[in-house]
């Protein structure tokens, strides 16, 4: 801390760093006037009740990955960065969980949760640039997401500070816990506007003995959606089932317009039997990839994102799974005939597909994504867009909640925030 | 701030024709002899008939019968199967009660996308019976799933043996229907996981009911694993089964269930089932591995010789279903077997990290020989999760308030430990008063308002989970007994 009378500027105590538009918040399209940089969750209380008390917005941020997440902020007064809350709390190693500070990266909590031969069941892309926070804020999975589930599965607890600047602690650090209410669920994909998480506690899962992956070269990502979903139903046990586009397989060294990519891990044997079993059931044409597996399992989790397009519309659409590959065929056309170029992969056998629409001038876009939300709804299915064009940014609502639930989620707001600190105008109902 | 309504609030004869009205004549009790049946779960030690017990057939009558109570300013209390182990659905400052048992319908059983809709009375089990034929179940199995109701499940997020690998109720509902406390219906989560807002259908379940009543719920069904194979191991006492316990973690293995009987309970089992337990056993592992088949054999090979590395004076694979069978049994009512260990038992559900069970069960003992009792112990040994059960006879008054006195030793011991009062059972009434040993005082406030964003005047099963000045129950003496 700097002692009084420096001219170091401060919030609530806490020094500030100048913010500029390059910055974490670069893609959420505000630009705050500084950035707290907390070390303690001391500061965080200090830092969310100064800028409660001075009447601002905050927008808590880890590394920024995935600030494009939701309305742009209505207010952005200042930010508050979560990186220097970087200790990994306590590894349990015989429970099966760790407590973790929310400014540790993914892959720095990997390697240490690796020391003993452990990983969290989690794979988002930009593992080196998504924070604890950040996970969970923007509730962010990857391929491994097939086996092993969302965040919601495998967190614990959490140490909060809520937007009224008051310490909140929900669930334990034991595995199975009912004692109240299961309050964490909440925080899970709320993009900071409820809490500032000060630390987490999830399960881990040791460290698969052997894993690989096979490649199944495909006509195009639909078909391989539906090759993956046979799979599935025929009881191939696959850690994943990514269908990726030509460009991807391009990368992962595969010919073809698409492939679908199969994760296998586990006990050797299981590993061993899975992948005769698959190069069976696809006549020969499914193949190991490479035995750079680390580089391939890269290449592939970076693909769950697709390569991100400077003012692209990316998009995350969740069907029941057996509508999946008709939906991408169809989006696929719509796409076309408004003249805009699509990329789509899937995590391809639990319904879920990521869209990514070229920049492209005019009101096509618009359409496109309002097509995908309407005809996703229409199956019981749900459309986030992850990521809007500047043009598009005032309009499109990324969420498509409304209803009696959205006057909940209100509710729950005003426990949590009653003043509106924190990231206002960014969720749900322009919560 | 007290609840606002009280089990005494009067019910107007025009209410009663108003909600017969709805649910007709069936579906409505009011003979006092017949609610007597409603006065208490299978946490016995606090009974209170309801005044009225309203029977709704439909999602439809649910909303209107709610409303009426709304309008009436009525509270209500709702009720599954009434198998609960807390007191979750004592009627305690409502004086009406709305059960689900009419609520029985599988709405549907989508196979390609394996999930099914069903209605809040659908028995546990017979969801699994219902898609049985095409290869799946429904993952969370609480003992008492042949008489658990899913509704009441979804209310105290249920667990079970398998949920060391499977998780709890809450990783296997997609969403639920929840009819609010003004008669409002609402679907919380959907048919798929990427429900955009709060993840609302999250914090409900495991509300235990007071933030308005479920009327359906959409179930993730998992397929029937490849291969299971279930084997029990003996040892010559609760310390060395607790090493192999922590081995078999140690070794990346996670069992698909990891149960500990101590010497009493495995005493009584074999009194009562006849498995074949040596009846000199200090404790009994009941290991279930599953998943593809190679890799079971694999594990079953490696917790073998773990077992035996931690001094395993037996193990046994299950031959065949009927012997798997045989063992399942044995756990899943030893509670039915103690009974032969005393008139009357009660028992608790705290959870320790899975490191902490070895020193958990000393400090058990510990408190045994204090209050002078027998505690018998039978748990989910690989998720920490405890039951120490109480053994007494509720004539001897004395001996009843040290059995309240040692529960709560234990669970005190259990939130020592880093742990939690309840992994499975919910806090109900009972375990009201031990809220404050894990919860800030702001902790609890946040809890109670978020619970008043659905039920914002108290009419929803007043009285739960959070301690409030008029939710004191008077614990007596139990009269039955319920198998957990």
């Amino acid at each position: 801390m700097t002692a009084a009378g420096s001219a170091e500027p401060q919030l609530g105590g806490v020094k500030t760093v100048a913010s500029d538009a390059q910055g974490p918040l670069g893609a959420s399209g505000v630009t705050p006037s500084a950035t707290a940089v907390v070390e303690s969750a001391d500061d965080v209380v200090e830092v969310v009740r100064a800028a409660g008390a001075a009447g601002a917005a905050l927008v808590a941020t880890g590394c920024g990955a995935r600030m494009s997440v939701g309305w742009p902020p209505a207010r952005c007064d200042y930010a508050l960065s979560t990186r220097r809350l970087d200790r990994v709390l306590e590894h349990r190693a015989e429970d099966l969980t760790v407590t973790v500070e929310a400014g540790v990266t993914l892959d720095e909590l990997d390697r240490a949760l690796a020391e003993r031969g452990q990983c969290l069941p989690f794979d988002p892309a930009e593992p080196d640039r998504t924070t604890i926070g950040g996970l969970i804020a923007a509730d962010a999975c990857g391929p491994l997401r097939h086996s092993t589930g969302k965040v919601r599965d495998s967190l614990l607890g959490l140490d909060v500070v809520m937007g009224s600047g008051e310490r909140l602690r929900a669930g334990g650090k034991v595995v199975k816990n009912v004692a109240g209410y299961d309050i964490g669920k909440l925080l899970v994909g709320s993009v900071g506007t409820l809490g500032v998480v000060v630390s987490a506690t999830f399960k881990t899962r040791p460290r698969p003995q052997r894993e690989t992956i096979l490649a199944w070269p495909q006509a195009t990502v639909a078909a391989a959606i539906e090759a993956a979903f046979e799979l599935d139903r025929a009881g191939v046990g696959a850690a994943f089932l990514e269908a990726v586009p030509a460009a991807r397989s391009e990368a992962l060294g595969i010919d073809g317009a698409a492939a679908l990519v199969v994760g296998l891990q586990g006990f050797a044997a299981d590993v061993s039997a899975q992948s005769r079993r698959l190069e069976e059931l696809s006549r020969g044409q499914a193949k190991e990839v490479a035995s750079a597996a680390q580089l391939v399992a890269t290449a592939l989790r970076d693909c769950a994102v697709l390569e991100p397009e400077r003012d692209s519309l990316r998009s995350r659409v969740a069907l029941p799974p057996s509508e999946l590959a008709g939906w991408v065929d169809r989006a696929v056309g719509e796409a076309g005939t408004r003249g805009l170029a699509i990329e789509v992969c899937a995590h391809a056998a639990i319904g879920v597909a990521r869209i990514q629409v070229a920049p492209a001038e005019g009101a096509a876009t618009g359409l496109l994504a309002e097509w995908m939300r309407s005809s996703a709804r229409a199956l019981g299915g749900w459309v986030i867009h992850e990521s809007v064009p500047a043009a598009l940014r005032r309009d499109l609502d990324p969420w498509g909640q409304s209803g009696v639930v959205v006057e909940l989620m209100r509710g729950v707001k005003r426990v949590f925030d009653p003043e509106g600190v924190l990231s206002p105008g960014r969720f749900v109902g322009g919560i | 701030m007290s609840a606002t309504g009280t089990a005494t609030a009067a019910i107007s004869d025009t209410l009663i024709d108003e909600i017969r009205g709805v649910v007709g004549a069936e579906g409505l009790i009011t003979d006092p002899a017949a609610t007597r049946v409603y006065e208490c779960d299978g946490f016995v030690l606090a009974r209170k008939s309801p005044q009225l017990v309203v029977l709704p057939a439909s999602r439809e009558e649910v909303a209107a019968t709610l409303r009426l109570l709304w309008q009436a300013e009525v509270p209500f209390v709702p009720r599954g199967a009434g198998t609960g182990l807390s007191g979750g659905c004592l009627p305690l400052q409502a004086p009406v009660m709305v059960g689900t048992s009419r609520l029985r319908r599988i709405r549907e059983v989508d196979v390609a996308n394996r999930r099914a809709v069903v209605e809040a009375g659908v028995v546990n089990l017979h969801v699994t019976r219902a898609v049985a034929e095409h290869g799946l179940l429904y993952a969370p199995d609480p003992s008492s799933q042949g008489a658990c109701t899913v509704g009441g499940n979804v209310a105290e997020n249920s667990g079970g043996p398998h949920t060391l690998k499977y998780g709890v109720t809450t990783n296997h509902v997609l969403g639920i229907e929840l009819v609010l406390p003004d008669g409002r219906v609402v679907e919380l989560g959907g048919v798929v996981d990427d429900v955009p807002g709060y993840d609302l259908r999250g914090f409900a379940i495991g509300g235990e009911g007071t933030v308005g009543l479920v009327t359906a719920a959409t179930l993730r069904l998992v397929p029937v694993p490849a291969a299971v194979r279930t084997m029990m191991a003996v040892f010559g006492s609760v310390d060395d089964a607790c090493r192999a316990v922590s081995a078999i973690i140690a070794a990346g293995v996670i069992p698909a269930a990891l149960e500990l009987m101590d010497r009493l309970i495995v005493q009584a089992v074999e009194d009562a089932y006849g498995f074949g337990f040596p009846t000199g056993a200090g404790a009994v592992l009941i290991v279930e591995l599953d998943g593809l088949a190679d890799g079971v054999a694999e594990q079953v090979e490696a917790v073998e010789a773990l077992c035996r590395e931690s001094s395993a004076d037996e193990v046994r694979v299950a031959r065949d279903e009927a012997e798997r069978a045989a063992l399942w049994k044995s756990r899943k009512k030893a509670f039915g077997a103690v009974g032969r260990l005393a008139p009357n038992y009660c028992t608790q559900d705290g959870v320790v990290p899975r490191g902490s069970v070895p020193e958990i069960l000393r400090r058990i003992s510990a408190v045994a020989e204090r209050q002078r009792l027998r505690i018998a112990n039978v748990f989910h040994a690989g998720d920490g999760n405890i039951h120490p059960i109480i053994l007494f006879d509720e004539r001897d008054e004395d001996e009843v308030r040290r059995v309240l006195d040692a529960g709560r030793e234990i669970l005190e011991a259990c939130v020592d430990l880093g742990g939690s009062v309840t992994g499975e059972h919910g806090i109900g009434v009972e375990k009201i008063e031990q809220m404050p040993l894990i919860f800030s005082p702001t902790d609890l406030r946040v809890m109670a308002e978020l619970r008043a964003v659905f039920d914002p005047l108290s009419r929803c099963n007043p009285g739960k989970i959070l301690p409030t000045p008029g939710a004191c129950v008077e614990l007596g003496a139990p009269r039955r007994q319920v198998p957990l």
